[in-house]
Protein backbone atom coordinates (compact mmCIF):
# COMPACT_ATOMS: atom_id res chain seq x y z
CA UNK A 1 0.00 0.00 0.00
CA UNK A 2 2.53 2.14 0.90
CA UNK A 3 4.61 1.01 -1.80
CA UNK A 4 2.16 2.29 -4.34
CA UNK A 5 1.83 5.27 -2.84
CA UNK A 6 5.01 6.15 -2.97
CA UNK A 7 4.88 5.26 -6.60
CA UNK A 8 2.19 7.90 -6.96
CA UNK A 9 4.06 10.39 -4.79
CA UNK A 10 6.88 10.49 -7.25
CA UNK A 11 4.94 10.53 -10.39
CA UNK A 12 6.03 13.64 -12.42
CA UNK A 13 3.49 16.39 -12.35
CA UNK A 14 3.66 19.71 -15.20
CA UNK A 15 2.03 21.93 -12.93
CA UNK A 16 2.79 25.43 -12.10
CA UNK A 17 5.26 25.38 -8.48
CA UNK A 18 4.92 29.59 -8.08
CA UNK A 19 1.04 30.01 -9.13
CA UNK A 20 0.33 27.86 -6.37
CA UNK A 21 2.86 29.55 -4.11
CA UNK A 22 1.48 32.84 -4.36
CA UNK A 23 -1.94 32.08 -3.52
CA UNK A 24 -1.16 30.27 -0.85
CA UNK A 25 -1.40 31.97 2.62
CA UNK A 26 1.71 31.92 4.70
CA UNK A 27 1.94 33.43 8.45
CA UNK A 28 3.83 36.54 8.51
CA UNK A 29 7.02 37.62 10.53
CA UNK A 30 5.18 40.51 12.76
CA UNK A 31 8.63 42.38 13.12
CA UNK A 32 8.71 45.68 13.33
CA UNK A 33 12.19 46.21 12.32
CA UNK A 34 11.32 44.34 8.98
CA UNK A 35 8.84 46.86 7.94
CA UNK A 36 11.23 49.62 9.04
CA UNK A 37 13.69 48.05 6.62
CA UNK A 38 11.31 47.55 4.00
CA UNK A 39 10.25 51.05 4.18
CA UNK A 40 13.72 52.38 4.31
CA UNK A 41 14.12 50.48 1.17
CA UNK A 42 11.39 52.12 -0.43
CA UNK A 43 12.47 55.23 0.35
CA UNK A 44 15.89 55.33 -0.91
CA UNK A 45 14.85 53.89 -4.09
CA UNK A 46 12.35 57.04 -4.51
CA UNK A 47 14.45 59.11 -3.39
CA UNK A 48 17.19 57.54 -6.10
CA UNK A 49 15.26 58.02 -8.61
CA UNK A 50 14.30 61.58 -7.74
CA UNK A 51 17.71 62.23 -6.97
CA UNK A 52 18.86 60.85 -10.69
CA UNK A 53 16.16 62.72 -12.15
CA UNK A 54 17.34 66.36 -10.96
CA UNK A 55 21.18 65.47 -11.84
CA UNK A 56 20.44 64.80 -14.93
CA UNK A 57 18.69 67.78 -15.70
CA UNK A 58 21.64 69.54 -13.79
CA UNK A 59 23.94 67.70 -15.82
CA UNK A 60 22.21 68.15 -19.03
CA UNK A 61 22.21 71.93 -18.19
CA UNK A 62 25.95 72.47 -17.45
CA UNK A 63 26.80 70.20 -20.31
CA UNK A 64 25.01 72.55 -22.96
CA UNK A 65 26.63 75.62 -21.06
CA UNK A 66 30.26 73.91 -21.63
CA UNK A 67 28.97 73.52 -24.81
CA UNK A 68 28.02 77.30 -25.53
CA UNK A 69 31.09 78.15 -24.14
CA UNK A 70 33.23 76.06 -26.74
CA UNK A 71 31.04 76.89 -29.16
CA UNK A 72 32.09 80.33 -29.21
CA UNK A 73 35.79 81.06 -30.24
CA UNK A 74 36.84 79.26 -33.36
CA UNK A 75 39.37 76.49 -33.20
CA UNK A 76 42.22 78.97 -34.10
CA UNK A 77 41.88 80.64 -30.92
CA UNK A 78 43.65 77.52 -29.58
CA UNK A 79 41.51 76.66 -26.56
CA UNK A 80 41.47 73.35 -26.05
CA UNK A 81 44.47 72.59 -28.87
CA UNK A 82 46.69 74.28 -26.59
CA UNK A 83 45.38 72.43 -23.51
CA UNK A 84 46.39 69.48 -25.13
CA UNK A 85 49.44 70.89 -26.34
CA UNK A 86 50.15 71.43 -22.60
CA UNK A 87 49.17 67.78 -21.32
CA UNK A 88 51.36 66.16 -24.21
CA UNK A 89 54.84 66.18 -22.86
CA UNK A 90 53.49 65.16 -19.29
CA UNK A 91 52.30 61.97 -20.72
CA UNK A 92 54.96 59.51 -21.96
CA UNK A 93 54.47 57.86 -24.97
CA UNK A 94 53.19 54.66 -25.31
CA UNK A 95 55.13 52.23 -27.37
CA UNK A 96 52.37 49.65 -28.73
CA UNK A 97 52.57 46.14 -29.79
CA UNK A 98 50.40 45.59 -32.50
CA UNK A 99 49.19 42.13 -31.23
CA UNK A 100 48.69 43.25 -27.64
CA UNK A 101 47.35 46.61 -27.98
CA UNK A 102 44.89 45.41 -30.98
CA UNK A 103 41.82 46.26 -28.45
CA UNK A 104 42.96 49.62 -27.41
CA UNK A 105 44.31 50.65 -30.88
CA UNK A 106 41.19 49.41 -31.76
CA UNK A 107 38.85 51.82 -29.75
CA UNK A 108 40.81 54.95 -31.26
CA UNK A 109 40.73 53.30 -34.34
CA UNK A 110 36.86 52.97 -34.48
CA UNK A 111 36.57 56.85 -33.64
CA UNK A 112 39.15 57.40 -35.77
CA UNK A 113 37.80 55.93 -39.07
CA UNK A 114 34.25 56.66 -38.49
CA UNK A 115 34.64 59.89 -37.75
CA UNK A 116 36.77 60.50 -40.96
CA UNK A 117 33.45 59.39 -42.32
CA UNK A 118 31.33 61.40 -40.36
CA UNK A 119 33.45 64.81 -41.11
CA UNK A 120 32.46 65.19 -44.26
CA UNK A 121 28.52 64.43 -44.03
CA UNK A 122 27.67 63.77 -40.07
CA UNK A 123 24.75 62.17 -40.59
CA UNK A 124 25.98 59.59 -42.66
CA UNK A 125 27.49 57.39 -39.82
CA UNK A 126 28.77 58.08 -36.21
CA UNK A 127 29.92 55.63 -33.54
CA UNK A 128 26.89 56.50 -31.38
CA UNK A 129 24.77 56.12 -34.24
CA UNK A 130 26.43 52.29 -34.20
CA UNK A 131 26.29 52.01 -30.38
CA UNK A 132 23.44 49.54 -29.75
CA UNK A 133 21.40 49.52 -26.83
CA UNK A 134 20.11 45.68 -25.40
CA UNK A 135 16.59 45.92 -24.99
CA UNK A 136 15.59 45.67 -21.07
CA UNK A 137 14.96 42.13 -20.48
CA UNK A 138 11.66 41.97 -19.50
CA UNK A 139 10.68 38.75 -19.11
CA UNK A 140 13.51 38.09 -16.52
CA UNK A 141 12.50 41.71 -15.04
CA UNK A 142 9.37 40.91 -14.21
CA UNK A 143 9.35 37.98 -11.42
CA UNK A 144 8.51 39.99 -8.21
CA UNK A 145 5.27 38.92 -7.07
CA UNK A 146 6.84 38.40 -3.32
CA UNK A 147 5.39 40.78 -1.49
CA UNK A 148 1.85 41.73 -1.34
CA UNK A 149 -0.06 44.61 -0.24
CA UNK A 150 -3.41 43.07 -0.59
CA UNK A 151 -3.08 41.35 -4.31
CA UNK A 152 -0.34 43.69 -5.55
CA UNK A 153 2.90 43.61 -4.51
CA UNK A 154 5.49 47.12 -4.03
CA UNK A 155 9.46 45.87 -4.45
CA UNK A 156 12.33 47.57 -4.19
CA UNK A 157 15.37 45.99 -5.91
CA UNK A 158 18.72 45.79 -7.36
CA UNK A 159 19.34 45.47 -11.79
CA UNK A 160 22.52 44.41 -12.78
CA UNK A 161 22.96 44.00 -16.68
CA UNK A 162 25.77 44.34 -19.28
CA UNK A 163 26.03 43.43 -22.90
CA UNK A 164 27.80 43.04 -26.31
CA UNK A 165 27.09 44.31 -29.65
CA UNK A 166 28.90 41.93 -32.14
CA UNK A 167 28.17 44.32 -35.50
CA UNK A 168 30.47 47.05 -34.51
CA UNK A 169 32.08 45.62 -31.10
CA UNK A 170 30.62 47.88 -28.57
CA UNK A 171 30.73 47.27 -24.92
CA UNK A 172 27.52 48.45 -23.03
CA UNK A 173 27.06 48.07 -19.06
CA UNK A 174 25.16 49.24 -16.98
CA UNK A 175 26.28 49.27 -13.12
CA UNK A 176 23.60 48.46 -10.30
CA UNK A 177 20.50 50.71 -9.82
CA UNK A 178 17.58 50.54 -7.52
CA UNK A 179 14.39 49.36 -8.98
CA UNK A 180 10.81 49.92 -7.87
CA UNK A 181 8.00 47.43 -9.49
CA UNK A 182 4.45 47.60 -8.35
CA UNK A 183 2.71 44.69 -9.98
CA UNK A 184 -0.76 42.84 -9.38
CA UNK A 185 -0.57 39.28 -8.11
CA UNK A 186 -2.23 36.18 -9.66
CA UNK A 187 -2.32 34.72 -13.22
CA UNK A 188 -3.05 37.53 -14.94
CA UNK A 189 -0.39 40.03 -13.54
CA UNK A 190 0.40 43.97 -14.80
CA UNK A 191 3.59 45.65 -13.38
CA UNK A 192 4.37 49.14 -13.28
CA UNK A 193 8.76 49.04 -13.15
CA UNK A 194 10.66 52.41 -12.25
CA UNK A 195 14.06 51.89 -12.67
CA UNK A 196 17.49 54.09 -12.27
CA UNK A 197 21.23 52.67 -13.50
CA UNK A 198 24.26 53.62 -15.05
CA UNK A 199 25.01 53.30 -18.32
CA UNK A 200 28.69 53.12 -19.87
CA UNK A 201 29.57 52.56 -23.78
CA UNK A 202 32.90 51.76 -24.45
CA UNK A 203 34.18 50.99 -28.04
CA UNK A 204 36.44 48.11 -29.28
CA UNK A 205 37.58 47.73 -32.68
CA UNK A 206 40.12 47.14 -35.14
CA UNK A 207 42.08 50.54 -35.81
CA UNK A 208 45.44 50.67 -38.17
CA UNK A 209 47.04 53.87 -37.89
CA UNK A 210 49.95 54.54 -35.28
CA UNK A 211 48.52 55.96 -32.38
CA UNK A 212 51.20 57.40 -30.10
CA UNK A 213 49.72 58.95 -27.40
CA UNK A 214 46.01 58.76 -25.93
CA UNK A 215 43.73 60.21 -23.83
CA UNK A 216 40.09 58.86 -23.16
CA UNK A 217 37.49 59.23 -20.87
CA UNK A 218 34.25 57.33 -20.69
CA UNK A 219 31.59 58.58 -18.50
CA UNK A 220 28.88 56.26 -17.29
CA UNK A 221 25.48 58.32 -16.74
CA UNK A 222 22.73 57.76 -15.05
CA UNK A 223 19.81 56.16 -17.01
CA UNK A 224 16.21 55.64 -16.32
CA UNK A 225 13.49 53.19 -17.50
CA UNK A 226 9.58 53.73 -16.77
CA UNK A 227 7.90 49.97 -18.02
CA UNK A 228 4.56 48.72 -17.95
CA UNK A 229 3.91 44.81 -18.59
CA UNK A 230 1.55 42.52 -18.83
CA UNK A 231 1.85 38.88 -18.32
CA UNK A 232 -0.24 35.35 -18.44
CA UNK A 233 0.46 32.34 -16.76
CA UNK A 234 -0.72 29.62 -18.88
CA UNK A 235 -0.76 25.92 -18.24
CA UNK A 236 2.79 23.88 -18.18
CA UNK A 237 4.77 27.42 -16.43
CA UNK A 238 3.98 28.76 -20.15
CA UNK A 239 4.39 32.42 -19.93
CA UNK A 240 2.57 35.21 -21.87
CA UNK A 241 3.66 38.56 -21.64
CA UNK A 242 3.22 41.84 -23.46
CA UNK A 243 5.45 44.93 -22.46
CA UNK A 244 6.58 48.58 -23.75
CA UNK A 245 8.91 50.06 -22.47
CA UNK A 246 10.93 53.86 -21.97
CA UNK A 247 14.00 54.70 -21.33
CA UNK A 248 16.40 57.46 -21.55
CA UNK A 249 20.09 57.87 -21.59
CA UNK A 250 22.97 59.22 -22.52
CA UNK A 251 26.33 59.02 -23.33
CA UNK A 252 29.47 61.21 -22.93
CA UNK A 253 32.32 59.73 -24.52
CA UNK A 254 36.01 62.63 -25.14
CA UNK A 255 39.38 61.08 -26.43
CA UNK A 256 42.34 62.92 -27.38
CA UNK A 257 45.02 60.79 -29.64
CA UNK A 258 47.92 61.94 -31.42
CA UNK A 259 48.00 59.68 -34.66
CA UNK A 260 51.57 59.25 -36.77
CA UNK A 261 51.19 59.06 -40.59
CA UNK A 262 53.46 58.90 -43.01
CA UNK A 263 53.28 62.22 -43.84
CA UNK A 264 52.18 64.14 -40.59
CA UNK A 265 51.65 64.17 -37.10
CA UNK A 266 48.05 64.38 -35.73
CA UNK A 267 46.45 65.54 -32.64
CA UNK A 268 42.78 65.38 -32.76
CA UNK A 269 40.40 65.51 -29.53
CA UNK A 270 36.94 64.13 -29.53
CA UNK A 271 34.08 64.78 -27.06
CA UNK A 272 30.78 63.12 -27.85
CA UNK A 273 27.78 63.88 -25.96
CA UNK A 274 24.83 61.54 -26.61
CA UNK A 275 21.04 61.43 -25.68
CA UNK A 276 18.92 58.61 -25.93
CA UNK A 277 15.51 58.29 -25.58
CA UNK A 278 14.05 54.93 -26.29
CA UNK A 279 10.55 52.73 -26.74
CA UNK A 280 10.47 49.52 -26.85
CA UNK A 281 7.27 47.51 -27.37
CA UNK A 282 7.55 43.76 -27.08
CA UNK A 283 5.99 40.45 -27.13
CA UNK A 284 7.09 37.41 -25.59
CA UNK A 285 6.56 33.64 -24.90
CA UNK A 286 8.38 31.70 -22.23
CA UNK A 287 8.27 29.07 -19.73
CA UNK A 288 9.74 27.82 -16.45
CA UNK A 289 11.39 24.87 -15.39
CA UNK A 290 12.18 23.29 -12.21
CA UNK A 291 14.84 21.87 -11.24
CA UNK A 292 15.73 20.50 -7.70
CA UNK A 293 16.53 23.78 -6.74
CA UNK A 294 16.66 25.90 -9.36
CA UNK A 295 14.71 27.37 -11.76
CA UNK A 296 15.71 27.81 -15.40
CA UNK A 297 13.84 30.39 -17.22
CA UNK A 298 13.46 30.36 -21.39
CA UNK A 299 11.55 32.57 -23.36
CA UNK A 300 11.71 34.19 -27.30
CA UNK A 301 9.93 37.29 -28.38
CA UNK A 302 9.77 39.93 -31.15
CA UNK A 303 9.63 43.37 -30.72
CA UNK A 304 9.86 46.86 -32.31
CA UNK A 305 12.32 49.58 -30.99
CA UNK A 306 12.17 53.54 -31.81
CA UNK A 307 14.45 55.40 -30.75
CA UNK A 308 15.84 59.17 -30.78
CA UNK A 309 19.38 59.92 -30.87
CA UNK A 310 20.69 63.56 -30.13
CA UNK A 311 24.21 63.50 -31.05
CA UNK A 312 26.56 66.47 -29.73
CA UNK A 313 30.00 66.50 -31.16
CA UNK A 314 32.97 68.27 -30.55
CA UNK A 315 36.03 67.73 -33.21
CA UNK A 316 39.32 69.57 -32.83
CA UNK A 317 42.35 68.39 -35.44
CA UNK A 318 45.76 69.87 -35.17
CA UNK A 319 48.32 68.87 -37.37
CA UNK A 320 50.48 70.42 -40.37
CA UNK A 321 47.93 70.20 -42.89
CA UNK A 322 44.30 69.97 -41.33
CA UNK A 323 43.25 72.48 -38.20
CA UNK A 324 38.91 72.51 -37.82
CA UNK A 325 36.42 72.12 -35.69
CA UNK A 326 32.94 71.01 -35.84
CA UNK A 327 30.56 71.20 -33.57
CA UNK A 328 26.33 70.97 -33.33
CA UNK A 329 23.57 68.76 -32.47
CA UNK A 330 22.45 65.94 -34.92
CA UNK A 331 18.76 64.17 -34.61
CA UNK A 332 18.64 60.48 -35.82
CA UNK A 333 15.42 58.74 -35.31
CA UNK A 334 15.71 55.15 -35.91
CA UNK A 335 13.52 51.77 -35.98
CA UNK A 336 14.37 48.70 -35.20
CA UNK A 337 12.44 45.23 -35.41
CA UNK A 338 13.93 42.51 -33.45
CA UNK A 339 13.50 38.44 -32.36
CA UNK A 340 14.93 37.85 -28.60
CA UNK A 341 16.00 34.38 -26.89
CA UNK A 342 16.60 34.50 -23.51
CA UNK A 343 17.70 31.81 -20.91
CA UNK A 344 17.99 32.37 -17.03
CA UNK A 345 18.73 30.34 -14.38
CA UNK A 346 17.64 31.58 -10.38
CA UNK A 347 17.14 30.48 -7.49
CA UNK A 348 14.33 31.63 -4.95
CA UNK A 349 15.44 32.12 -1.92
CA UNK A 350 12.67 32.17 0.85
CA UNK A 351 9.27 33.91 -0.28
CA UNK A 352 10.57 37.09 -0.92
CA UNK A 353 13.84 37.38 -2.67
CA UNK A 354 15.01 35.24 -5.23
CA UNK A 355 18.22 35.86 -7.71
CA UNK A 356 18.93 35.10 -11.23
CA UNK A 357 20.88 35.65 -13.91
CA UNK A 358 20.68 35.01 -17.49
CA UNK A 359 21.81 35.66 -21.35
CA UNK A 360 19.71 37.02 -24.03
CA UNK A 361 20.49 37.24 -27.90
CA UNK A 362 18.81 39.88 -29.94
CA UNK A 363 18.62 40.31 -33.55
CA UNK A 364 17.30 43.54 -35.30
CA UNK A 365 16.64 44.95 -38.59
CA UNK A 366 17.08 48.69 -38.30
CA UNK A 367 14.37 49.92 -40.91
CA UNK A 368 16.20 53.20 -40.98
CA UNK A 369 19.71 52.41 -41.60
CA UNK A 370 21.09 52.39 -45.30
CA UNK A 371 24.45 50.64 -44.65
CA UNK A 372 24.79 47.78 -42.18
CA UNK A 373 21.00 47.17 -41.16
CA UNK A 374 21.16 44.01 -39.52
CA UNK A 375 22.00 43.90 -35.83
CA UNK A 376 22.84 41.04 -33.27
CA UNK A 377 23.42 41.92 -29.56
CA UNK A 378 24.18 39.43 -26.78
CA UNK A 379 23.35 40.56 -23.34
CA UNK A 380 24.98 38.87 -20.22
CA UNK A 381 24.96 38.57 -16.51
CA UNK A 382 21.19 39.75 -15.93
CA UNK A 383 21.17 39.80 -12.69
CA UNK A 384 18.15 41.02 -9.94
CA UNK A 385 17.62 40.77 -6.61
CA UNK A 386 14.40 41.75 -5.05
CA UNK A 387 13.68 41.93 -1.42
CA UNK A 388 10.59 42.98 0.77
CA UNK A 389 8.63 42.40 3.12
CA UNK A 390 4.84 41.27 2.99
CA UNK A 391 1.99 43.30 3.86
CA UNK B 1 19.83 19.70 -0.52
CA UNK B 2 17.65 22.47 1.67
CA UNK B 3 19.30 24.55 4.67
CA UNK B 4 17.10 22.45 6.92
CA UNK B 5 18.01 18.81 7.64
CA UNK B 6 15.34 17.03 9.60
CA UNK B 7 11.64 18.10 9.29
CA UNK B 8 11.87 18.87 13.13
CA UNK B 9 14.14 21.52 12.06
CA UNK B 10 12.05 22.70 8.84
CA UNK B 11 8.69 22.95 11.48
CA UNK B 12 10.15 24.77 13.85
CA UNK B 13 11.61 27.48 11.56
CA UNK B 14 8.53 27.30 9.83
CA UNK B 15 7.14 28.42 13.41
CA UNK B 16 9.05 31.11 13.63
CA UNK B 17 7.57 32.80 10.22
CA UNK B 18 11.02 31.83 8.29
CA UNK B 19 9.50 32.58 4.58
CA UNK B 20 12.85 30.10 3.17
CA UNK B 21 11.81 27.92 5.67
CA UNK B 22 8.01 27.95 4.75
CA UNK B 23 9.26 27.90 0.89
CA UNK B 24 11.72 24.63 1.87
CA UNK B 25 8.31 23.03 3.53
CA UNK B 26 6.18 23.43 0.45
CA UNK B 27 8.86 22.91 -2.31
CA UNK B 28 9.59 19.25 -0.40
CA UNK B 29 6.37 18.51 -0.42
CA UNK B 30 4.19 19.75 -2.93
CA UNK B 31 4.90 17.59 -5.75
CA UNK B 32 3.65 14.75 -3.37
CA UNK B 33 0.48 16.17 -2.14
CA UNK B 34 -0.24 17.59 -6.28
CA UNK B 35 -0.01 13.87 -6.48
CA UNK B 36 -2.63 12.64 -3.89
CA UNK B 37 -4.85 14.97 -4.70
CA UNK B 38 -4.91 14.97 -8.07
CA UNK B 39 -5.93 11.08 -7.44
CA UNK B 40 -8.98 12.76 -6.15
CA UNK B 41 -10.12 15.06 -8.45
CA UNK B 42 -8.32 14.42 -12.07
CA UNK B 43 -8.17 17.83 -12.68
CA UNK B 44 -5.18 19.86 -12.66
CA UNK B 45 -7.19 23.38 -12.06
CA UNK B 46 -9.52 22.06 -9.23
CA UNK B 47 -5.85 20.34 -8.05
CA UNK B 48 -3.87 23.65 -7.81
CA UNK B 49 -6.95 25.31 -6.12
CA UNK B 50 -7.06 22.05 -3.46
CA UNK B 51 -3.51 22.96 -2.65
CA UNK B 52 -3.53 26.08 -2.31
CA UNK B 53 -6.41 25.91 0.20
CA UNK B 54 -3.76 22.79 1.62
CA UNK B 55 -1.00 24.58 2.08
CA UNK B 56 -2.49 27.74 4.03
CA UNK B 57 -4.06 25.11 6.58
CA UNK B 58 -0.80 23.35 6.30
CA UNK B 59 0.93 26.50 7.80
CA UNK B 60 -1.83 27.84 9.53
CA UNK B 61 -2.66 24.27 12.06
CA UNK B 62 1.25 23.48 11.72
CA UNK B 63 1.85 24.90 15.56
CA UNK B 64 -0.53 21.02 16.48
CA UNK B 65 1.53 18.55 14.42
CA UNK B 66 2.83 16.25 16.71
CA UNK B 67 6.51 15.05 15.63
CA UNK B 68 5.65 11.90 18.18
CA UNK B 69 1.95 11.03 16.15
CA UNK B 70 3.85 10.50 12.48
CA UNK B 71 5.68 11.75 10.23
CA UNK B 72 5.27 15.24 8.46
CA UNK B 73 4.22 14.08 4.97
CA UNK B 74 1.89 11.66 6.74
CA UNK B 75 0.04 14.58 8.60
CA UNK B 76 -0.26 16.84 5.17
CA UNK B 77 -1.46 14.24 3.57
CA UNK B 78 -4.31 14.28 5.79
CA UNK B 79 -4.78 17.74 5.51
CA UNK B 80 -4.79 17.56 2.03
CA UNK B 81 -6.76 14.93 1.24
CA UNK B 82 -9.66 16.22 3.93
CA UNK B 83 -8.97 19.33 1.53
CA UNK B 84 -9.72 17.44 -1.66
CA UNK B 85 -13.21 15.43 0.39
CA UNK B 86 -14.40 18.95 1.29
CA UNK B 87 -14.13 20.25 -2.23
CA UNK B 88 -15.32 17.30 -3.69
CA UNK B 89 -18.23 17.08 -1.11
CA UNK B 90 -19.22 20.75 -2.34
CA UNK B 91 -20.61 18.91 -5.59
CA UNK B 92 -24.53 17.75 -4.52
CA UNK B 93 -25.26 14.24 -4.73
CA UNK B 94 -21.63 13.36 -5.04
CA UNK B 95 -21.54 10.48 -1.89
CA UNK B 96 -25.07 8.42 -2.71
CA UNK B 97 -25.59 5.90 0.90
CA UNK B 98 -26.02 3.03 -0.88
CA UNK B 99 -28.23 0.80 2.00
CA UNK B 100 -28.56 -2.31 0.41
CA UNK B 101 -25.72 -2.98 -1.14
CA UNK B 102 -23.55 -6.41 -1.01
CA UNK B 103 -19.76 -6.26 -0.46
CA UNK B 104 -18.45 -8.80 -2.70
CA UNK B 105 -15.60 -10.41 -0.85
CA UNK B 106 -12.32 -9.98 -3.09
CA UNK B 107 -12.09 -13.09 -4.68
CA UNK B 108 -9.34 -12.34 -6.85
CA UNK B 109 -6.72 -9.74 -4.80
CA UNK B 110 -4.38 -7.61 -7.29
CA UNK B 111 -1.05 -7.04 -6.16
CA UNK B 112 -1.60 -3.37 -6.36
CA UNK B 113 2.01 -2.23 -5.30
CA UNK B 114 3.66 -4.43 -8.33
CA UNK B 115 1.60 -3.11 -10.91
CA UNK B 116 3.43 0.67 -12.38
CA UNK B 117 1.63 3.43 -11.03
CA UNK B 118 1.74 5.36 -14.05
CA UNK B 119 -1.23 3.55 -15.67
CA UNK B 120 -2.91 2.91 -12.85
CA UNK B 121 -3.33 6.59 -12.24
CA UNK B 122 -5.00 6.32 -16.04
CA UNK B 123 -7.30 3.64 -14.69
CA UNK B 124 -8.47 5.08 -11.68
CA UNK B 125 -9.04 8.82 -13.29
CA UNK B 126 -11.56 6.10 -15.20
CA UNK B 127 -13.51 5.54 -12.74
CA UNK B 128 -16.11 7.56 -11.33
CA UNK B 129 -15.87 10.08 -8.72
CA UNK B 130 -17.49 7.97 -6.10
CA UNK B 131 -14.96 4.92 -6.69
CA UNK B 132 -12.49 6.37 -6.98
CA UNK B 133 -12.33 9.01 -3.83
CA UNK B 134 -13.00 4.85 -2.03
CA UNK B 135 -10.60 3.16 -3.78
CA UNK B 136 -7.83 6.08 -2.83
CA UNK B 137 -8.86 6.33 0.69
CA UNK B 138 -8.82 2.64 1.48
CA UNK B 139 -6.17 0.78 -0.85
CA UNK B 140 -3.69 4.23 -1.27
CA UNK B 141 -4.04 5.82 1.87
CA UNK B 142 -4.48 3.21 4.14
CA UNK B 143 -7.84 4.58 5.64
CA UNK B 144 -9.95 1.85 7.40
CA UNK B 145 -13.59 1.65 6.63
CA UNK B 146 -14.95 2.70 9.24
CA UNK B 147 -12.51 6.17 8.96
CA UNK B 148 -13.83 6.68 5.65
CA UNK B 149 -17.44 6.23 6.87
CA UNK B 150 -16.80 9.31 9.31
CA UNK B 151 -14.93 10.84 6.61
CA UNK B 152 -17.37 11.02 4.14
CA UNK B 153 -20.29 10.40 6.64
CA UNK B 154 -22.07 7.46 4.92
CA UNK B 155 -22.07 4.37 6.31
CA UNK B 156 -19.54 1.44 6.94
CA UNK B 157 -21.54 -0.75 4.27
CA UNK B 158 -21.48 2.04 1.39
CA UNK B 159 -17.60 2.49 1.68
CA UNK B 160 -17.19 -1.53 1.17
CA UNK B 161 -19.40 -1.44 -1.88
CA UNK B 162 -17.89 1.45 -3.37
CA UNK B 163 -14.42 -0.39 -3.32
CA UNK B 164 -15.24 -3.77 -4.35
CA UNK B 165 -16.50 -1.86 -7.20
CA UNK B 166 -14.00 0.07 -7.79
CA UNK B 167 -11.44 -3.18 -7.81
CA UNK B 168 -13.78 -4.91 -9.81
CA UNK B 169 -13.67 -1.92 -12.29
CA UNK B 170 -10.09 -1.75 -12.39
CA UNK B 171 -8.90 -5.47 -12.60
CA UNK B 172 -10.91 -5.59 -15.52
CA UNK B 173 -9.66 -2.90 -17.01
CA UNK B 174 -6.02 -4.14 -16.29
CA UNK B 175 -7.28 -7.62 -17.72
CA UNK B 176 -8.40 -6.09 -20.67
CA UNK B 177 -4.67 -4.01 -20.90
CA UNK B 178 -2.46 -6.68 -20.50
CA UNK B 179 -4.98 -8.96 -22.44
CA UNK B 180 -4.11 -6.24 -25.63
CA UNK B 181 -0.25 -6.16 -24.38
CA UNK B 182 -0.16 -10.21 -25.30
CA UNK B 183 -2.00 -10.10 -28.34
CA UNK B 184 0.84 -7.14 -29.16
CA UNK B 185 3.66 -9.26 -27.97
Amino acid sequence: MSELREKFDQLPQDFDRMAIWNGIEKPKRQMFPYRILWVLLLLIGFSGVFWGINQYNKSTLDKNKVFVEKAVPSFGQKSDSSRLSMDLPQLAPIEMDSNAALAMEGHIGLLENEFSLAYPKPKAVSPKEEASFIASNEFFNSQSQHVYIGSWNLNPGVDLSTAISSDFYVFESADPGPVLSLSKVGRNRLSIRAGLGRHQTTFVSAGEEDIRWREKLEEAQLDYSLGLRYEREFKHQLLFSLSTTYKLYKDNIQTSYLRETEEQKVLESYELYNHYHLFTAQVELGRRFYLKDFFWDVSAGLGLQLKQITETDFFVSEGELASEVQIGEIYTNSRDVYTSLQTAIGRQIGDRIFIRTGLQLNSGIDLSAKEAPLQHRMGAGNAFVEAGIRF
Amino acid sequence: MGKFVTDKELVIACLKCDPAAQWELYNKYVQAMYNTVYRYTCNHQDTQDILQNGFTRVFKHLKNYDESKGQLLSWIRKIHVRCALDFLKKRKSFFEEIEEGLALPDQNPTAWEELEAGYILKFIEELTPRDRVIFNMRQIEGYSHEEIAEMLAININSSRVYLARAKKMLREKISAYQARLSIVQ
